[in-house]
């Protein structure tokens, strides 16, 4: 197994060279191809990768697995690096789709509709209402330039490469004990999961709605308008 | 079924790209995106623990219903930061976070 490491640690190099490329800078051009070319073959080596360890266990769950996960990589990478807020907004919205996918195919059917009814639905349309009302025709000097990339991108891949360690390293391919039919994660039982066992945590889930709506009026309420 | 890990490494993997756009980028409204999506790389980790219980033959899905509660704190948060901001950017005319530095010292 040990080459597989080098591989996957090689792999991870080459993305974080390709993600430092991409970043927001001056003059981009020949660099950012290089850039995009260096994280398309970091992703792709790395289904390679998952489809090759996974051996026992090849079915058409790993290949739609593997396009949502390579769909939500490629979408979330490209959205740190644009230089528009709204292309951003837009990237996030396609990765959120990608991850709501995922959650499917985990069997948590109610959590992938809730997510995009919730996130995409309502918690981007607010991003994407302020980046309306902030009123950026173009993108300012700020947001051409970012700010420490080749720490962040040195730190970021550490950690990474620390998690990944931790991943691939922590014992056999696990195989399932039992195969599950289409009913769990169902809207029916996990609401009535919810409500047998998690009753004080949905209370105060909906006090704190509450006080995000009330403290979200009184931020933006300007007081020598009040008569 | 799905081996269990692999929900892990895609979780770590949005995780840090997240990380990585919020600690370069300097636009405000961008910076909260970022966190939105460690959010989900946090999404993705629970599921994957949750699919790991499911598979093993306990009924319970409290990886879900935790689930849903980070959404409802996901939901607050951005209320809240969307007020912030623009409270903000109606003071300084900027989305640059570099330029709310009077605390500093």
């Amino acid at each position: 197994m040990n080459e597989w490491f080098w591989i996957i640690y090689g792999l991870l190099a080459v993305g974080a060279v390709g993600l430092y490329l991409l970043m927001p800078r001056e003059r981009k051009g020949l660099i950012g191809k290089a850039g995009m070319l260096g994280g398309l073959i970091a992703v792709a080596g790395l289904i390679l990768s998952v489809l090759m360890r996974s051996k026992g266990a090849i079915g058409s769950e790993y290949f739609w697995f593997c396009l949502f996960g390579s769909i939500a990589v490629i979408a979330s990478a490209l959205m740190i690096i644009q230089s528009k807020a709204i292309y951003s907004a837009l990237y996030f919205m396609l990765s959120l789709l990608a991850v709501s996918m995922l959650l499917m195919l985990a069997h948590a059917t109610f959590l992938s509709v809730a997510l995009i009814i919730i996130y995409a639905g309502a918690i981007l349309v607010v991003y994407v209402f302020v980046l309306m009302l902030s009123g950026q025709d173009k993108p300012a000097w700020y947001d051409k330039e970012s700010r420490t990339p080749l720490i962040a991108i040195v730190i970021g891949f550490i950690l990474l490469g620390g998690l990944l360690q931790l991943v691939l390293n922590g014992g056999p391919v696990v195989q399932p004990d039992i195969v599950l039919n289409n009913t769990s994660g169902s809207v029916k039982q996990l609401g009535s999961q919810l409500f047998d066992n998690h009753v004080l945590a949905l209370e105060v889930a909906g006090v704190i709605l509450l006080v995000a709506a009330v403290g979200g009026i009184a931020l933006v309420k300007n007081s020598k308008d009040n008569a | 079924m799905i081996n269990y890990q692999y929900y892990i490494l895609l979780g770590a993997i949005l995780f840090v790209i997240g990380l990585i756009g919020f600690a370069t980028r300097r636009n405000m409204i961008v910076m909260f995106l970022c966190t939105e999506l460690m959010l989900q790389g946090v999404v993705l980790n629970l599921v994957g623990y949750n699919l790991h219980w499911l598979s093993k033959g306990n009924n319970l899905l409290d990886g879900q219903a935790f689930t849903i509660f980070l959404l409802v704190i996901a939901a607050a948060e951005a209320a809240l930061a969307m007020a912030l901001v623009m409270v903000l950017q109606r003071k300084n005319e900027t989305l640059n976070v570099g330029e709310f530095a009077e605390l500093k010292g």
